[in-house]
């Protein structure tokens, strides 16, 4: 078991090492900050001297060696636009994020689980359907428009929410739900199909046979391996529910990581692109390392596997 | 599924939203504390640290500048009270006295001098230090009097030293030197009518009013800036009461926000200047003359103003705006007569017309992407055919320090002076230049070489007629701000796009 | 045939079939059968609401921002919407079942590193990757075809690689190495073949995915030139007029989301009938 966990975490340390190498060079490629930094009048002299004092135009090896030394040290270097460590401002907006990711993963399951389940039981009632309706128009509609139709509606026209901002529960409804569409959809999806195909299968028909109280065979023999597969989805959701967060903290003005991150790419503030990209990694290795650990929990078997 | 289920299972939906949306109102608008949505948050509140306008506007209040400007565009006093020019290189300003800071030390000649020899330094690195290097030197005269020493005149000095020219904010010595040089990014101390409170980053800075502001109290006893990047976002939080001045609404909002329940609209025009600008430098039908003479007669410039900015803002003459040092009202633009283009263009030799870029961005100013969509149609109708070419920010700024915009742009552009619009766009070889013309040339050194302004006026008359007939650029419009506010908020818009909240009072 | 019988044995898939071939044959022919032209504009009749008339015409579903007919702007779009949601499946396909099936046969250090490949992709913000990609070709539409292809091929190698595993210990795979078969001709000829089920399920449900990824790409000005009509486009141009105007944005919207469902409709028949095991490899 030691042998397993060290060897996943030198995978771990791998992928983030190839990410940080990945994304030091994509963000070079799409052009160096200095001219998007400098106010318009400033002179192509200006220019050439800022990108000379800051290193931009050495070459690309010697400033990743440079990178990656101080990296080592825990060093991500300094924005160049907020003037301040770039790995602060990540880890000062995490709370934040996590907050809202939770709150949408947290809604998603609540919303998506009992519809799958009860969905699965009794097959083609009305909350089946309404189940169905929900996945559906969950994964149908680009995720903006949702976000945008839910402020002109809740807000603008209603004012029962505040548009943006992290000021109480209240602000954070509207990105919750709009974050939580697409997860709740192919949550509900997945879990109501295994769940059918767990509830015919025949140990559960004999668990009934013997006389068990239904509600004991749906929670804990049903649930429990219909869970498997929706926990491998679950891993997955969580990367993308960080990369959703992007556009839905923008819209709503809600200060985490992503809207950090949107704006670091495009003025190419390095730094900052780099240590939120470096976080990203590690929170998607370690999610995964932890739904490795589940299947665990969830079924001896594939411990194997 | 059938139609009857498919209802049943939306209003399940919809139902389930309303029920996680039973929450009370949560707008409680405070008496006394004004909320402004700008686009972006404050990235430093160290005033010559950053290039960024909404940061500009949140620490205008924590500092002063020596010199402001009024509503109407005029300089005005502020930490200094009067100028003058012993001689052509030389500008005295003398200081406010019995002003201090918000720490308790003393504004006087020896805080202008380090101001603006910290931002001067070229290891401090300052981002607009373009905008004040022609600065050689401050001499502290007594100690409420200060010389600017410049090496050639500056005609322009005062659009140097006052707000708008970030780095000019003036900022306490002895603080820097005692808290370190860092300090004024996270705890800024200057001579405001406020006083730093907090700032959550992304989420909003809070300022309060500094009662001993030399210049009054401000009546507003609270302001707090909040980044709301999605314009639709900032009208529902101005509609909703959750901010008081919201910027940058776009003019299809406009009628919305005035009919609205305790909302209304404050505009003016801008000191900005939308226009397209030809490459001439490189080979292309652009560097005939009758060519961008065509040009300008195709486009409509009266209908896209209309249609797409709702009329507002002032249709410009030249690439200068109406409100500018030397803008001469008599100035007539090319009209629209697109008969007149097709002729123009048989005479270049282009009778069946030609194809060429548009290099430019998108969404980067108010409906550009619109107006330079409906100049395609414009040109299309006279046989010209635009290849579009739309960078990413990033890209534009790496291709235009590589002096690589190709065909036609659209780059935009501000200034009060014809020596900050002409002589960055059309002087030969500059950055942002893309013509060359020796005559022209000529005048603009002219016009920056003397500070009497009958004689810069009679240069920059023939400079416009040049410009005019040479046509090297598509003047278009000088675009409006736009503001929402709510009922309660009485605000004047500045055109320079700076927000002033010290004569701001709620109701 | 018979596959298209057993298709239809479910109602509602079929519809949703039905709906997706009449996409398909509007985005081949459409342009030659729209009331006006997609391009024309008109700036003094702009947003003109659903069954405006203008000198008596009709505009059925209104005009946009410029007066573009936005019935004729949906029924070009369609093509561009169709060519960006399947061109970037195939090149995400073709990425992914490549690594998938490479990955699969030789579980040692190349199966591994591609593994990490994946994971290593996951983590990068599509952003990045896209901005990297235009600030090198430019912006095209075959670029935005290549940005959604590269950032969306780690599902087929992971589903790809879980099916290979197994496959490769079957005896006529054995059989065929034993017989000196080269590896190309075992993944060509004997694992292909085999895994073709699984990769048509993932494409008819990622062909969705791509129509709305390419609308978020508009979204944050990282799409196809706005002269030319996508879908997705069309809302992002429309969102700022959605308080006012709301059929410039609702319009598209609601062409994404029909074509959407009945592109999900079809593909979960799809899944069904092909593959129920692949159910749990979405993602």
């Amino acid at each position: 078991m030691l042998g397993y966990l060290l060897s996943r975490l030198l995978y771990a340390i791998g992928v983030v090492f190839g990410v940080s190498v990945a994304v030091f060079f994509l963000i070079r490629i799409g052009g160096d900050p200095s001219a998007l930094f400098l106010p318009p009048d400033a002179t192509l002299a200006d220019i050439a001297r800022f990108r000379t004092e800051m290193g931009f135009d050495r070459p690309l090896s010697a400033q990743y060696l440079d990178f990656m030394g101080r990296a080592l040290h825990g060093d991500l270097g300094q924005s160049l636009r907020y003037q301040e460590p770039a790995l602060r401002l990540v880890l000062e907006r995490v709370p934040a994020t996590l907050q809202l990711s939770s709150v949408a993963l947290l809604l998603a399951l609540l919303v998506s689980v009992p519809l799958a389940i009860t969905g699965a039981v009794y097959r083609g009632s009305a909350l089946d359907r309404t189940g169905l309706v929900i996945s559906m128009v969950g994964e149908s509609f680009p995720s903006f428009w949702l976000s945008i139709m839910l402020i002109l509606i809740l807000s603008q026209h209603f004012h029962m929410l505040p548009a943006s901002g992290n000021s109480g529960w209240q602000s954070l409804i509207m990105p919750a739900i709009s974050l939580a569409a697409y997860s709740t959809a192919i949550i509900t999806r997945l879990l109501r199909s295994s769940m059918i195909e767990v509830l015919q299968s025949d140990y559960i028909r004999t668990a009934r046979g013997k006389g068990l109280a239904s509600g004991l065979v749906i929670f804990k023999h049903a649930l429990r391996n219909a869970a498997i597969p929706t926990v491998t989805v679950l891993g997955l959701q969580i990367g993308a529910l960080l990369g959703g967060a992007v556009i839905t903290e923008q819209i709503f003005a809600y200060p985490g990581i992503g809207r950090l991150a949107i704006q670091a790419i495009s003025n190419r503030d390095f730094t900052v692109v780099q240590a939120f990209v470096m976080f990203t990694a590690i929170v998607i290795v370690v999610i995964n390392l932890i739904v490795d650990a589940c299947y665990a929990l969830l079924d001896p078997r594939l411990r194997k596997g | 599924m059938r139609r009857r289920e498919l209802l049943t299972g939306t209003a399940g939906l919809l139902a389930g939203v309303a029920v996680a949306s039973l929450s009370r109102p949560v707008f409680a608008q405070q008496a006394s504390t004004l909320t402004v949505a700008q686009s972006t948050d404050a990235l430093t509140l160290d005033p010559a640290k950053h290039s960024s306008f909404p940061t500009a506007n949140v620490c205008f209040h924590i500092y002063d500048a020596i010199v402001s400007m009024d509503a109407g565009g005029n300089f005005v006093p502020a930490l200094a009270t009067e100028w003058s020019n012993p001689d052509p290189l030389t500008w005295r300003f003398k200081l406010r006295q019995g002003v201090s800071f918000h720490n308790g030390e003393p504004f006087n000649a020896a805080a202008v001098k380090f101001t603006f020899d910290r931002a001067l330094d070229p290891k401090f690195k300052a981002p607009y230090y373009s905008r004040i290097a022609q600065i050689k030197a401050v001499n502290v005269i007594d100690d409420h009097t200060v010389d600017f020493k410049t090496a050639a005149p500056f005609p322009t000095m005062l659009f140097s030293l006052y707000e708008a020219s970030f780095a000019a904010l003036i900022v306490p010595p002895g603080y820097i030197k005692d808290k370190g040089a860092d300090i004024l990014a996270s705890a800024p101390v200057g001579t405001g009518p406020y006083k730093f409170v907090e700032w959550v980053k992304d989420d909003h800075v809070k300022l309060e009013a500094n009662p001993d502001y030399w210049g009054g109290a401000p009546a507003v006893k609270t302001v707090v800036f909040r980044p709301i990047t999605e314009v639709q976002t900032r009208i529902a939080e101005l509609s909703s009461g959750g901010v008081d001045i919201a910027v940058d609404i776009p003019p299809e909002s406009v009628d919305g926000i005035k009919t609205g329940d305790g909302t209304k609209i404050a505009s003016t025009g801008s000191d900005f200047v939308y226009f397209y600008s030809f490459n001439t430098v490189k080979q292309s039908p652009l560097q005939n003359k009758l060519v961008r003479q065509a040009i300008n007669y195709a486009i409509d410039v009266d209908s896209i103003q209309k249609a797409l900015l709702g009329g507002l803002g002032n249709r410009i003459a030249l690439t200068l705006p109406t409100n500018a040092f030397g803008y001469d009202p008599s100035w007539k633009p090319y009209p629209y007569d697109p008969d007149k283009a097709k002729a123009l263009l048989a005479q270049a030799g282009y009778a069946n017309g030609f194809s060429i870029p548009l290099t430019a961005r998108q969404g980067r100013y108010m409906k550009d992407t619109e107006i330079m969509e409906a100049t395609i149609g414009y040109l299309q109708a006279v046989g010209i055919t635009v290849e579009e070419n739309y960078l990413e920010a990033g890209v534009w700024a790496t291709v235009s320090a590589a002096k690589g915009r190709d065909g036609i742009c659209f780059p935009g552009w501000s200034g009060r002076d014809p020596d900050l619009v002409w002589y960055p766009l059309l002087y030969s070889g500059q950055y942002q230049s893309y013509y060359s013309n020796p005559d022209l040339d000529k005048l603009l050194d002219a016009g920056r070489q003397t500070l009497d302004a009958n004689e810069r006026k009679a240069i920059y008359e023939k400079a416009a007629a040049i410009i005019k007939e040479e046509a090297p650029h598509v003047p278009l419009v000088q675009p409006p701000l736009i503001y929402g506010l709510t009922q309660r908020t009485n605000w004047q818009p500045r055109t320079d796009s700076m927000i002033d909240l010290r004569k701001a009072t709620l109701a | 045939m018979q596959f298209l019988k057993r298709f239809a044995r479910a109602k509602l898939p079929t519809l949703g079939l039905l709906i997706v071939v009449i996409v398909m044959v509007d985005a081949l022919v459409g342009r030659w059968l729209t009331p006006y032209d997609p391009m024309a504009q008109n700036i003094m009749k702009r947003l003109m609401p659903p069954l405006g008339v203008d000198g008596g015409r009709l505009h059925l579903l209104g005009t946009e921002a410029l007066g573009r007919d936005i019935l004729s702007r949906l029924m070009v779009g369609a093509q561009v919407s169709m060519l960006v949601g399947f061109a970037s499946v195939l090149v995400s396909g073709i990425v992914g079942v490549a690594l998938g099936m490479i990955a699969g046969y030789d579980d040692r250090r190349i199966g591994r590193a591609i593994m990490a490949l994946t994971d290593i992709q996951l983590a990068i913000p599509f952003l990045v990757l896209s901005i990297a990609v235009i600030a090198v070709l430019g912006p095209s539409l075959w670029n935005l075809i290549l940005v959604l292809g590269l950032t969306n091929w780690v599902q087929y190698a992971r589903v790809v690689r879980a099916e290979c595993l197994t496959l490769r210990n079957r005896e006529y795979v054995q059989a065929a190495r034993a017989l000196g078969a080269s590896t190309p001709r075992i993944l060509l000829r004997h694992l292909l073949p085999n895994v073709l089920p699984a990769v048509v399920v993932i494409s008819s449900l990622l062909v969705a995915r791509m129509i709305l990824f390419e609308s978020s790409l508009s979204f944050l000005g990282l799409g196809v030139p706005p002269s030319i009509p996508t879908w997705g486009g069309m809302i992002s141009d429309g969102r700022n007029y959605m308080a006012n105007a709301w059929w410039v944005a609702a319009m598209p919207g609601l062409a994404i989301f029909i074509t959407v469902v009945a592109i999900n409709l079809v593909g979960d028949r799809l899944r069904d009938m092909l593959d129920p095991r692949l159910k749990q490899m979405e993602g």
